[in-house]
């Protein structure tokens, strides 16, 4: 990797605290989606708090949405990174890219659903209802992307047959474990309550937290691996050098 | 690590439903009553044995009695299926006699967590078959064992969990 | 890994014998509820034992899973057995 792209890459790694901080104010906090309000709670009651915290809730996820722009930067990042850390044909690290960008788009998209129920609160209930399990259900249910990226990027980290591999097989296998859990959302939409409804411990909490933190972790990897890979080019290109002009 | 996580998620749906049923033991001891305890305990046999079979497979194999483990390592993928069409009979049962996910708490964690133990185990049946393939001519290199290894430890965990599952939801009290 | 084809079958044998008696404990026998969970859930622990040291070799484990496992072992018994009592 050249220098340039190793510094771009970098950069990328450090995208993480553009899109987590911004996302997890404007989102969790201003949005009051952590945690997010049951499933089973009624329309009016929902309304209402729509009606009471419209401007802080509007703030909150446009500026999520927004957020989720340096997701989009994380993930092409890491796909250059994968790319250099893949070993043979490149598919897997084009499913990474595919599916780190479709899991910010996922991201970006549901919050518009969220905002426009901000946006013009004093509607019917029913339709404020309809526009917060519409963000909900867009954005549980399309897990398999994330799944797509992370398992990726696992497979791709333990297929690295350097003496000291570029991301630790244990984090490639957290991952795999983390997006193979996703598929616990496949019953959420049969829930209004309880531990598997989207606001319950296996379908909010357990999703979303330990991922986050794996992508942390991941970005510290990607940032070390990014300063590797120049490291090794510019050995490489020096060896060359040398060979040339001994030759 | 992967098989560590897959444990800790087990242990979370223990804890929840644990949590769950202390506040509504009327609830779920009622529940209860309506599960085919017998089907139950002639699952976790079966299971137990493809343990057995399992685990003296690999024995098989790394003596290098390759068409015995092969015989083992089948017949454990087929008490795997066993057990999955005792399961479904159970599911049949229940659904027949008007039990669905959402006809108590307790049905709901019945369904869902011998269903996520299900998926375990139909991957499972898949794993022990693909280790089965790939061995077919004995251990040859170093990745073999690892194979070995590893689609075993995940065939026992399987196992594992139900030794946890069946009690705690079909016997205690 | 290396067990012994004897020590695998007296395995299946403690496991099948448990599992009967934990049978009958629960269905047959007239005890009250807390103590049958409670020896229900610690035969189901003491099976989880056998598996890992019998089945799966957890002596050639690395030491943190070990201890992983053993803690799990003990953390659901309790946890389960626990809230019964609550």
């Amino acid at each position: 990797m050249t220098k340039n792209e190793s510094q771009l890459a970098r950069l990328c790694a450090w995208a993480v605290a553009l899109y987590f901080i911004p996302f997890g104010i404007g989102w969790g906090l201003l949005g009051r989606m952590i945690p997010p309000y049951p499933a089973s709670m009624p329309a009016e009651e929902l309304a209402q708090i729509y009606r009471d915290n419209a401007s802080t809730l509007r703030i909150g996820f446009a500026l999520a949405a927004f957020a989720t722009t340096f997701f989009f930067m994380w993930s092409i990042g890491l796909f250059r990174v994968m790319l250099a850390t893949e070993r043979g044909g490149k598919i897997l690290s084009y499913t990474v890219l595919v599916g780190g960008v479709l899991t910010g788009a996922d991201l970006m998209f549901s919050c518009f659903f969220w905002l426009t129920a901000a946006f013009r609160p004093e509607q019917d209930p029913a339709l404020i209802q309809l526009l917060y399990d519409l963000g909900w259900m867009w954005l549980d249910l399309a897990f398999g992307v994330a799944m797509l990226y992370m398992i990726g990027f696992g497979v791709i980290a333990l297929r690295d047959t350097r003496e000291k591999p570029l991301f630790p097989k244990w984090l490639a296998w957290i991952g795999i474990w983390l997006a193979m859990e996703f598929l616990l959302e496949l019953i959420m939409p049969y829930f209004r309550s309880g531990p598997f409804s989207w606001s319950g411990l296996f379908n909010f909490w357990v999703p979303f937290f330990p991922p986050a933190t794996w992508m942390v972790i991941v970005s510290v990897y990607m940032y070390k691996a990014a300063k590797r890979l120049n490291d090794e080019y510019e050995s490489e290109l020096a060896r060359r050098v040398e060979e040339t002009t001994t030759g | 690590m992967f098989i560590a996580a897959d444990a800790s998620l087990f242990a979370l749906l223990f804890f929840q439903f644990s949590r769950d049923r202390s506040s509504q033991s009327v609830v779920f001891d009622e529940g209860q009553q309506h599960l085919a305890v017998l089907l139950g305990t002639v699952n976790t046999l079966v299971l137990v044995t493809s343990s057995w079979l399992m685990a003296s497979a690999v024995r098989s194999l790394q003596r290098n009695a390759v068409p015995t483990g092969m015989r083992l390592i089948a017949g454990t993928a087929a008490l795997g299926l066993v057990f999955a069409a005792v399961k479904i009979i159970e599911y049949v049962l229940a659904l027949r006699s008007g039990h669905t996910v959402s006809t108590s708490p307790f049905f709901m964690y019945y369904f869902v967590i011998t269903g996520i133990h299900l998926v375990h185990l139909m991957i499972g049946v898949v794993v022990v078959v693909v280790v089965g393939w790939r061995l077919r001519a004995g251990i040859r290199k170093p990745l073999d064992r690892t194979v070995l290894e590893c689609g075993t430890v995940y065939w026992h965990l399987v196992d594992l969990l139900w030794m946890f599952i069946f009690p705690m939801l079909y016997l205690a009290r | 890994m290396l067990q012994t084809p004897n020590a695998l079958r007296w395995a299946w044998v403690g496991l099948v014998s448990i599992t009967v008696l934990s049978l009958v404990v629960a269905e047959f026998t007239g005890i009250s509820s807390g103590v049958e969970t409670a020896v229900v859930i610690a035969a189901a622990a003491t099976k989880g034992r056998i598996i890992l040291v019998r089945y799966m070799g957890e002596r050639s484990f690395p030491v943190w899973l070990r201890l992983y496992f053993g803690g799990w072992l003990i953390v659901c018994a309790s946890v389960i057995i626990g809230f019964h009592f609550s």
